[in-house]
């Protein structure tokens, strides 16, 4: 028996390159990514004279903390902080409450149906906030809910629902119809198997979900500004700030609105699986 | 536990397709009862109607005393075993033996008791805390059937529990399934396409084709005098070789007559056949497992009239039998039922039954001792055990046995 | 069903009266399902729907005519700012997709490789995922203002350039965002890539890991090359994840507002900042903003029918 011998193929081209520039390839990444917060941060902590002029240091050694002390003191923060917490938090929960048993229902649908009602749900993402926003802002300045919590609330849960039922309906997808027979088999109604058996089931998929819902109300911009006339939000405080503050009091307060979200988001990125936001791409 | 009767069931889904026609089917109470048939016989719907999974489109179910029909799985007192197992997964093993006893408010001490009660048949004592996933799927299997033992219901309702399996355990399982029933004494319905599983499981068996019930009884029975065409094809591994025949009389018995040769009938097949003079000179479905054949070298003193001859096609050898393809030169039986067997093995078995039809050719499995010394390429001879010898009506496909009625 | 046997026997019914019958039979059989849909439905309805339409119904009146005039838009195409907005929201929208992809990929395809570390890099680059798009626009002003890090890098680069013998080179510091043109634009298209970066490489990444190994085991037998693995094989099976990351991505793109708002206010409008500037005092005119914001609607629509028709074509079937 004899083998014909497999010439070696040519070296690749591209591998020395790649190795070499490799460590450079994934520094830069994250340097992308993490220099502008770094900076942000930096500048918070950092004296005026550090940061401007020709040529303002990358690197600050002596941090003074009266930035952030100016912003708690003066500038008004913690009404628009409880604001935009309150919000954020009830916004979260009734978008759960109101999309995971629809999402339910939707992810039980025969596959034409349901996938009729996604793209329905997607669709309505397709318009741009304001052509719904100036309507609903015009609505709730007649039913007097400008500068409320609920008007905002009922705003931000526009663009919450379809995107959390979106979500929601992929998760749900993924759970057994089998398991829902065992417990109806088993005893359970059909809200028993759902409250027992399914949502417990699906609690990771919802605590990723209710985080998006979360921090999509919390960063909120658009409709806080048509809602507001002077019950301020966070991200309308930071805009505030740039508008005529310093640089300082902008870089402090943008970093106040992003810190939650740094720790949030770091906490629960192990959850953040890559497929978590693709659930739909597939099949 | 209570006796389950299906009474003319039907299903029929929104499109149309009939799933289950008219099914007629008592099981009696503590019996072991397997639905098996190739897939999309509709014996799975038919559990699932009994469990209320699905609904009844035609006739009605009764557990027990009780018509059912209207009744909510949860209300009919049955336990499930799955195909997937479908635990719970957020829940560890106890928790999901002891769900269905919490949801109906059983105190805990007996809930308790219940779930290590079965833990103990199932061997799963030192599991008890681990969540399914952290389980082997033999492990799972066992949970599955602790979810349903600790429930003491009416009956246990079983969609192919062992196809997840590897062949070991499905062995291993098998037995120990049969005998926790037994114990037990619940009155169970097994789904499964697994005629090894139908045979040596069930107390009785129903043979399911296209949702029509082909014939209930024993293991042995059904194996012994199939009904019909297709339960004589579909029980038996290697399945039943069949082929047209023609029947004569000669020196006051009967002569099967086919591809050139011919087979005696005996007295004692006869005997269990009064209706097959009613054949004489007329064709037959002649069936002859492979089982009921010998290489004709080991058993030299076998008369002239029970042999057949051709060339070794292929020999398979398993160790504790040999199995021999060959051809005989008589057309091969075409009925819906022989189709039916084809296309449960594959398209490729369809197309090359209708192929060999056209070429009015029959392929032959024997299956003989692993004495014999034939080789791929050899002249063969078998001897057949004419006491065993199947006949088949080819207008009806039907067995032909006694005009008394028992079949 | 039996009684319904026995009825066509006796009575036939009149078909609309069986109909009733059938549809509260439906209805009786799904009460739950209808129960637990039902809320997210009508709110659907009444705050997205019916607005939408009040929009376009606006966007069709004028104040002393009411509906069925062209007025507005007849008024939006005529203002200058507005066909420049919409030229800027475009070129916008364009550039910060392919910063999007191409970065987003890149990095995507570095995280695919396993090394010592992978884990802290992943966890450090989805740190900013959550990043306010007013806080994005912040960081931005920070490094591309005039006495920004943006000027200072680039200085220090230079000088660093300017000790090799022979060569001179000097930056003089630029406004980037005050400046109008082409730097704006671009500033507010980096500061849109730096937003989503995190979100791109979580979808190209899960694009990646769904690419199963064998199909690149298959092609080193082959004989393929890096270059060939990821042209031939990586890129083919990515396009469904592409087609989903610039649809959704374009969508928000063209609808970019905040980061306009920040760091181009002043110079070069698009149509969110022209649509709010509409809408809100001193000018709060619903009708001209509604049909702004049904000319974006429409430039979405156009460019996601476009990429359907002419791109997504390619897509491998899987």
């Amino acid at each position: 028996m004899s083998i014909t011998a497999i010439p070696r193929t040519r070296r690749d081209p591209l591998e020395a390159p790649l190795r070499v520039t490799f460590p450079f390839w994934v520094i830069g990444s994250a340097l992308i990514v993490i220099f502008p917060l770094y900076l942000l941060f930096m500048v918070s902590f950092a004296p005026g004279s550090a940061v401007f002029g020709e040529r303002p240091q990358l690197v600050v050694t002596n941090f003074t903390l009266r930035w952030w002390k100016d912003a708690f003191e003066s500038a008004g923060l913690i009404s628009p902080l409880i604001k935009s917490l309150v919000v954020a938090s009830v916004t979260t929960a009734l978008a759960i409450v109101i999309a995971a048993p629809a999402a339910y229902v939707i992810s039980r649908l025969r596959p034409a149906i349901r996938y009729t009602v996604v793209i329905g749900l997607l669709v309505t993402r397709m318009f741009p906030e304001f052509t719904i926003g100036i309507s609903v802002a015009t609505r709730f300045a007649g039913w007097h809910l400008l500068d409320t919590y609920i008007g905002l609330i009922l705003a931000h849960l526009i663009g919450s629902l379809p995107f959390i039922a979106w979500i929601l309906v992929g998760t749900f997808e993924t759970i057994p119809i089998d398991l829902e027979e065992a417990a109806q088999i088993d005893g359970a109604s059909r809200l028993g198997t759902l409250v027992r058996v399914v949502f417990p089931i699906a609690a990771g998929g919802i605590a990723v979900a209710s985080l998006f819902v979360w921090l999509y109300s919390w960063n909120e911009f658009l409709y806080a500004r048509l809602l507001t006339t002077n019950q301020l939000t966070l991200p309308l405080k930071v805009f505030q700030a740039i508008d005529r503050g310093s640089t300082q009091s902008m870089a402090t307060v943008a970093a106040i609105l992003t810190l939650p979200i740094l720790l949030v988001v770091y906490f629960l990125q192990r959850y953040l699986r890559p497929g978590a936001l693709t659930g739909a791409v597939k099949g | 536990m209570a006796d389950i009767t299906l009474d003319e069931v039907s299903k029929i889904y929104p499109d149309g397709t009939q799933a289950v026609s008219s099914l007629d089917l008592g099981v009696q109470d503590g019996e072991f009862m397997v639905l098996v048939g190739p897939s999309g016989c509709g014996k799975t719907t038919a559990l699932r109607m009994v469990a209320g999974l699905e609904e009844i489109s035609r006739g009605s179910i009764r557990i027990g005393e009780r018509v059912v029909n209207d009744v909510p799985p949860r209300d009919r007192d049955i336990a499930m075993v799955f195909q997937n197992y479908a635990l719970y997964p957020h829940m560890s093993v106890y928790e999901n033996m002891a769900f269905g006893l919490k949801l109906r408010k059983l105190p805990k001490e007996e809930i308790d008791r219940r779930v290590r009660r079965a833990a103990d048949i199932l061997g799963l004592e030192e599991f008890l805390r681990r969540k399914p996933r952290a389980l082997s799927g033999g492990q799972r299997q066992r949970v599955a059937m602790g979810r349903a033992i600790v429930r003491e219901p009416q009956a246990f309702l079983m969609d192919e529990p062992l196809s997840n399996l590897d062949a070991k355990l499905r062995v291993q399982m098998r037995s120990e399934i049969a005998k926790i029933q037994h114990d037990l004494k619940v009155t169970t319905i097994y789904v499964t396409h697994d005629q090894t599983e139908a045979m040596t499981m069930g107390d009785r068996v129903a043979v399911l084709k296209k949702g029509e019930l082909q014939q209930v009884d024993a293991p042995q029975t059904l194996y012994d005098r199939p009904g019909n065409l297709f339960v004589a094809g579909f029980i038996g591994s290697p399945a039943m070789n069949m082929v047209t025949a023609t029947l004569s009389r000669s020196d006051g018995s009967i002569v099967a007559e086919f591809g050139g040769f011919r087979l005696r009938v005996s007295d004692e097949a006869m005997k269990s056949r009064p209706d097959l003079s009613k054949f004489d000179g007329k064709q037959v479905i002649l069936g002859i497992r492979p089982e009921d054949m010998e290489d004709s070298a080991l058993v030299p003193e076998a008369p002239q009239d029970r042999r057949i001859t051709s060339t070794v096609d292929l020999r398979e050898a398993l160790g504790s039998e040999i199995l021999v393809h060959f051809t005989i030169d008589a057309p091969i039986v075409l009925t819906e039922d022989t189709r039916e067997l084809a296309v449960d093995v594959g398209a490729e078995a369809l197309e090359d039954l209708e192929e060999r039809a056209k070429a009015a050719k029959s392929l032959f499995v024997a299956q003989l001792s692993p004495r014999t010394r034939l080789k791929e390429g050899d002249r063969m001879e078998v001897v057949v055990d004419t006491n065993r010898l199947h006949f088949f009506d080819p207008e009806t496909g039907l067995g032909i046995y006694g005009s008394s009625g028992d079949r | 069903m039996a009684t319904g046997d026995t009825a066509t026997l006796t009575r036939a019914p009149a078909p609309r009266a069986r109909q009733r019958n059938e549809l509260a039979g439906w209805f009786r059989r799904h009460t739950f399902e209808l129960t637990l849909i039902t809320p997210l439905v009508l709110y659907v309805l009444l705050l997205t729907v019916a607005p939408i339409i009040d929009t376009f119904r606006h966007s069709f009146s004028a104040p002393t005519k009411g509906f069925g005039t062209f007025d507005s838009y007849r008024f939006i195409f005529k203002s200058s700012t507005f066909r420049h907005a919409v030229v800027n929201t475009i070129i916008v929208a364009l550039l910060s997709l392919v910063l999007e992809i191409g970065v987003g990929l890149a990095v995507a395809l570095a995280l695919n490789v396993t090394f010592r570390g992978r884990g802290f890099v992943r966890t450090v680059l989805l740190v900013p995922l959550g990043v306010p798009t007013i806080v994005s626009g912040a960081v931005m002003l920070l490094i591309f203002a005039r006495a920004g890090y943006m000027n200072s890098v680039l200085g220090l680069f230079a000088n660093l350039i300017d000790e090799i013998p022979g060569i001179h080179l000097k930056w003089t510091n630029v406004s980037w965002t005050v400046a109008g043109g082409w730097r704006t634009l671009f500033t507010v298209a980096i500061a849109d890539m730096w937003k989503v970066l995190p979100v791109m490489t979580l979808i190209f990444l899960a694009g990646l890991q769904s690419i199963p190994e064998d199909v690149y085991e298959a092609a080193d037998v082959d004989g393929a090359t890096k270059w060939q693995r990821f042209a031939r094989v990586t890129l083919p099976l990515l396009v469904p994840y592409f087609t989903m990351a610039l649809i959704l991505r374009a969508i928000d793109a063209f609808r970019i507002f905040e980061l306009a708002l920040v760091l181009a206010g002043g110079v070069e409008p698009v149509v969110g900042t022209y649509i709010a500037n509409r809408y809100l005092p001193p000018t709060s005119d619903v009708f001209t903003s509604s049909a702004a914001s049904i000319v974006l609607f429409a430039i979405i629509m156009v460019f996601i029918i476009l990429y359907l028709r002419f791109v997504a074509r390619f897509q491998v079937q899987r």
